[in-house]
């Protein structure tokens, strides 16, 4: 049966949930949150139609749709302030590597003396 | 009432991405006025670091691309390391004239700036494109009204420095938005800046190189997103 597909998956999501705690707290709240709300929604679809009317919606199945989508949505913009931070760290280790590996000519030459003879 | 600073060593950072065609016209020009140039090769797949490296400049290479605002940041680090009194930011594309950075020193040695911006819209401007002057006009207006900086160029890579100005400096947009990042900067440190008239030549070249109007927008993007960050 479906069901049990879908509960299943939805309770393994929640045990992964909860060992992401230490990582992340909220991340794991609203993970196991969203899979709870599934369950229910798969035990009782009446309660999504229901739901739905009361905010006036249409359809159940609309109002989980939208609410996907805004999940996605969310989810989408968290995983790209993540890249941008991987992209911080990996900036920060290029420019330690060009830094380290810097190349210096043999002897600076000297335009007719127009500066200070002080190299440092 | 003003003081002379003193500015020594001056050093010249050129961000370098793919210039081997122009990169030694260029360096030939900065070695007329100035002896320290650093050239940050942004992991070109050309001659851009060999050719750098026979005229005589130090070389840091990014192993990985990162962008032009990453570059100006690394070749700011290096300078501060080797002791910097000035820091002098020049595109490596030719658009720029060394006797302008050498005029603009001048100005920061006067003492009473901590920053001098060249600007092609109080000086000459050859050859640039309708467009791209359309949308320059855009950006000053954006930046004159987040800022609150009362400048009239805003994308200008020609820029003079004091030590003291660049050490505060950490340069977070790697693409393009690092420019103004460095308007936001000036303007949150409450730092003295005059602006400097400045000739910028619009060549083939350079326009072929420089970025699409369409890059605007990628920098409205990134400067948009960074606000969500720390």
């Amino acid at each position: 049966m479906i069901k049990v597909v879908l509960i299943a998956g939805f309770l393994l999501l929640i045990v992964y949930a909860l060992s992401q705690r230490a990582r992340s707290r909220a991340l794991s709240a609203a993970m196991t949150a969203l899979s709870v709300g599934g369950m229910v929604l798969v035990l009782f679809p009446e309660l999504s139609s229901s739901l739905a009317e009361m905010l006036g919606v249409g359809r159940g199945t609309d109002l989980v749709f939208y609410c996907f989508i805004l999940f996605v949505l969310t989810a989408i913009f968290h995983i790209h302030l993540r890249m941008r931070e991987l992209s911080d760290t990996s900036t920060i280790l290029a420019r330690k590597i060009a830094l380290m590996s810097a190349e210096v000519p043999p002897e600076p030459p000297r335009a007719n003396g127009r500066e200070g003879a002080n190299p440092r | 009432m003003s003081c002379r600073r003193d500015l020594s060593p001056v050093w010249v950072v050129v961000p370098a991405f793919e210039e081997s065609a122009v990169v030694a016209a260029t360096l030939d020009g900065l070695r007329q006025h100035f002896d320290r140039i650093v050239v940050i090769d942004d992991c070109s797949r050309d001659e851009t670091a060999a050719i750098a490296r026979a005229r005589g400049a130090h070389v840091l290479r990014h192993p990985v691309n990162l962008g032009q605002g990453a570059s100006l940041q690394t070749g700011i680090e290096y300078v501060l390391a080797q002791g910097a009194g000035s820091i002098v930011t020049f595109d490596a594309d030719g658009q720029h004239d060394p006797a302008d950075a050498a005029a603009m020193l001048g100005h920061l040695a006067l003492g009473e700036f901590d920053v001098v911006l060249a600007s092609r819209n109080l000086g000459r401007t050859e050859g640039m494109p309708r467009v791209r002057a359309a949308m320059l006009r855009l950006a000053v207006a954006y930046t004159r009204w987040s800022t609150g900086l009362r400048v009239s160029d805003t994308h200008n890579g020609l820029r003079v420095f004091s030590r003291a100005a660049a050490s505060k400096l950490h340069l977070r947009q790697n693409r393009m938005a690092h420019a103004s990042e460095i308007l936001d900067y000036i303007a949150r440190s409450k730092l003295r800046y005059v602006e400097y008239g400045c000739t910028l030549r619009y060549t083939q070249y350079s326009r072929s190189k420089g970025q699409s109007s369409m890059a605007a927008f990628r920098i409205l993007f990134d400067i948009a997103v960074r606000k969500f960050q720390r």
